[in-house]
């Protein structure tokens, strides 16, 4: 309801229902009057906007998001939708993006919409999206209470498993109008999938520390992201048994399990901070032989398409008898 | 029979000595089977098994250990200090901005400079306390020593309140990678500590400490009260800048390789006050042991309670010595 209707109804109502009748006011028939009018203001709908087809789908937060078809003005809150969104083909229709995002290079051209995790909502307001897309894990859910208020369809992604990134996929593709490039990238995403558990399938795990933070030693569990990566590459996890999915771990159980390989993320430390950090540990095996392996953390942290990517650089440092120098292994390896 | 300042002290000191030397032992073998246990013990098996419990409890669970036990030593001195000269049952090394400055300096440390060095977040840390208290006592200083007590801890609460607010600034701007690490480092660790760190902490404290001690004769006039103490032919000032001084140093060194753990210093003096009562020259060792004890056995509990994971050892102090406290409050 508008204002100057609220207030409309606000003045008949105090004309009607007040004691002192003003003079020569032949009151009972302008009542029933006044009465049919607000309850025609209050009870008839309002009229609606032309009608436009709406696609609808179920976003991670169990909600039916719907859209009017081909969302033209789409904005991102995270550097793996705004990837997905570019693998689908729609990123022309991207209006918003996260500081963070980086990929592919012609996100940056778009206008950025203020921190990973932390957006300015009256930019987003602004940039007038018919979709936004938010990621479940570090938004808060004022932002996208208040979105949804606005009634701008928001959609939520809570993607933690390679399963929930292909059906993740095909939603939105849905929404946004992009099914056919969706079945094609899920299509790629199973085969390269498929590729690698055929390949890792029958050969023994190797012992994997997977180290998101070093000081102090932060790891991938077996419920985090990684964690499933991890498995899906032919690896045993160290922090497995983890009961949450990013815990700081004891560096004696570490010691105490002995990994065969060490994983630390790029964005941990500098140049070789972190293989100089765990030269110190010359009591594990993995330090012992020169195990140590460093990834993109944009690479392996982000549910888009090229997480397949990662899972082929994991399995390739896993097992590099099986995948021999077929696979080209984008990782610094320690001197 | 009533015992000399001095017995009483030695016995005390023996005896806290006992707890403190039990509480490294218990920390020491838990985590350990009983029949590693053995096997170290009787060293009956020298295979590949005893040498790598060796290596775990040599290099991991030691120098953690022998950290958390110098800086809970560090910490309740320095408590025992502040309470004293500030003449507040509230005052804990932090009050006057020093957690705040040393947070502050592990935060430009960690999220401008990343980690360059081993040592670089611990010397930023210990940069950040000092300056913070240079500031306090420049205020104080400033002041001619007019109302001296309320100026350090008003200028202590607002210098840490602007430290803090720094430290949130630069937090919110940094990257996800950044702000965890710096969550953790406020919350306290030991997990990492090196016998580098250990070394460095356990000279401030013994310096620190032994500095303090010689002076408690001193410490106890200024609690009796500032025109008493200098018609007694103390210089309140000079004394009390050297308190000050020293006790920040020892806090700044405590907080830069362990992060800010509350709870230490208000709480250790405190208790070892209810328990030997209030005269420093007793209560100086007391603190400095059962700090000691203390903080040794809460990271051993945050390590084994979660056990692969660890908690923050800054959460167990607080759980396990509030309510201890609270019962000596009403006990005593």
């Amino acid at each position: 309801m508008r204002w100057s209707e609220a207030t409309h109804i606000y003045s008949y109502a105090k004309l009607l229902f007040s004691r002192r009748t003003p003079k020569n006011f032949t009151w009972l028939p302008w009542r029933i009057c006044g009465l049919v009018a607000v309850s025609a203001i209050l009870f008839v709908p309002p009229a609606k906007a032309e009608p436009s087809p709406k696609v609808c789908v179920e976003d991670d937060l169990s909600r039916q998001v719907c859209v009017s078809a081909f969302p033209k003005r789409v904005i991102s809150l995270a550097p793996s939708l705004t990837e997905i969104v570019f693998d689908l083909g729609a990123g022309h229709t991207l209006v918003g993006r996260t500081a963070r995002c980086n990929e592919p290079p012609e996100v940056l051209k778009i206008q950025d919409i203020g921190a990973y995790m932390n957006p300015d909502l009256e930019r987003i307001i602004a940039l007038r999206p018919d979709l936004v897309l938010s990621p479940e894990s570090g938004m808060r859910k004022e932002v996208v209470d208040r979105l949804t208020d606005l009634g701008i369809p928001t959609f939520v992604d809570n993607s933690r498993t390679l399963d929930e990134i292909v059906y993740l996929l095909s939603r939105l593709g849905t929404i946004l109008g992009r099914e056919s490039d969706a079945k094609t990238v899920a299509q790629q995403f199973r085969q390269r999938r498929q590729a690698v558990r055929e390949r890792v399938d029958h050969v023994s795990k190797p012992l994997i520390l997977f180290a998101v933070g070093i000081r102090p030693l932060v790891l991938a569990g077996g419920r985090s992201f990684i964690g499933s990566l991890i498995r899906e590459a032919g690896g045993t996890n160290v922090a497995e048994d983890a009961t949450i999915p990013y815990p700081k771990f004891n560096m004696e159980e570490v010691a105490k399990r002995d990994p065969d390989i060490i994983i630390v993320l790029n964005k941990e430390c500098r140049e070789d901070e972190c293989f100089n950090e765990w030269q110190k540990h010359q009591a594990l095996s993995a330090v012992r032989n020169n195990q140590i392996y460093q990834l993109d953390a944009d690479l392996v942290a982000r549910a888009s398409a090229r997480i397949m990517d990662a899972l082929e650089q994991l399995a390739a440092i896993f097992h590099p008898k099986v995948f021999g120098s077929g696979l080209s292994v984008g990782v610094n390896r320690t001197k | 029979m009533r015992l000399s300042t001095f017995a009483r002290t030695i016995l005390i000191s023996i005896s806290l000595t006992g707890v403190l030397l039990v509480v490294l032992l218990i920390s020491l073998l838990t985590g350990t089977t009983v029949t590693e246990v053995k096997t170290l013990l009787t060293g009956s098996v020298q295979g590949i098994d005893a040498q790598k419990t060796w290596t775990i409890i040599l290099s991991y669970r030691l120098p953690r250990t022998l950290l958390a036990a110098v800086a809970g030593a560090g910490l309740a001195s320095a408590g025992v200090v502040f309470q004293g000269v500030l003449k507040n049952p509230l005052a804990d090394p932090y009050l006057i901005g020093i957690a705040a400055g040393g947070s502050l300096g592990a935060v430009v440390s960690i999220s401008l400079f990343g980690e360059r060095w081993l040592l670089g977040t611990s010397v930023c840390a210990f940069l950040g306390s000092i300056s913070a208290v240079g500031l306090v006592y420049g205020l104080a200083v400033a002041r001619r020593g007019r109302g001296y007590v309320n100026t350090v801890i008003l200028a202590g609460v607002i210098v840490g309140a602007l430290m803090n607010a720094v430290m949130l600034l630069i937090l919110s701007l940094s990257g996800s990678h950044e702000k965890q690490r710096i969550l953790f480092w406020l919350m306290g660790d030991f997990s990492l500590a090196s016998y580098q760190q250990v070394l460095l902490a356990a000279v401030a404290v013994t310096v620190g400490w032994t500095l303090i001690y010689l002076n408690a004769n001193r410490l106890n006039l200024l609690i009796v009260g500032d025109d008493t103490a200098s018609h007694l032919g103390l210089n309140v000032f000079r004394t009390r800048t050297l308190f000050m001084l020293v006790a920040a140093m020892l806090t700044g060194a405590t907080v830069s390789v362990s992060g800010t753990i509350g709870f230490v210093g208000l709480v250790v003096p405190h208790a070892m006050r209810l328990l030997f009562g209030p005269d420093n020259r007793v209560l100086l060792p007391a603190a400095l042991l059962g700090g000691a004890a203390f903080l040794a056995a809460s990271d051993c509990v945050a390590r084994v309670v979660a056990y692969p994971m660890e908690l923050p050892v800054g959460v167990i102090t607080t759980l396990s010595g509030a309510p201890f406290f609270l019962y000596l409050l009403v006990k005593k």
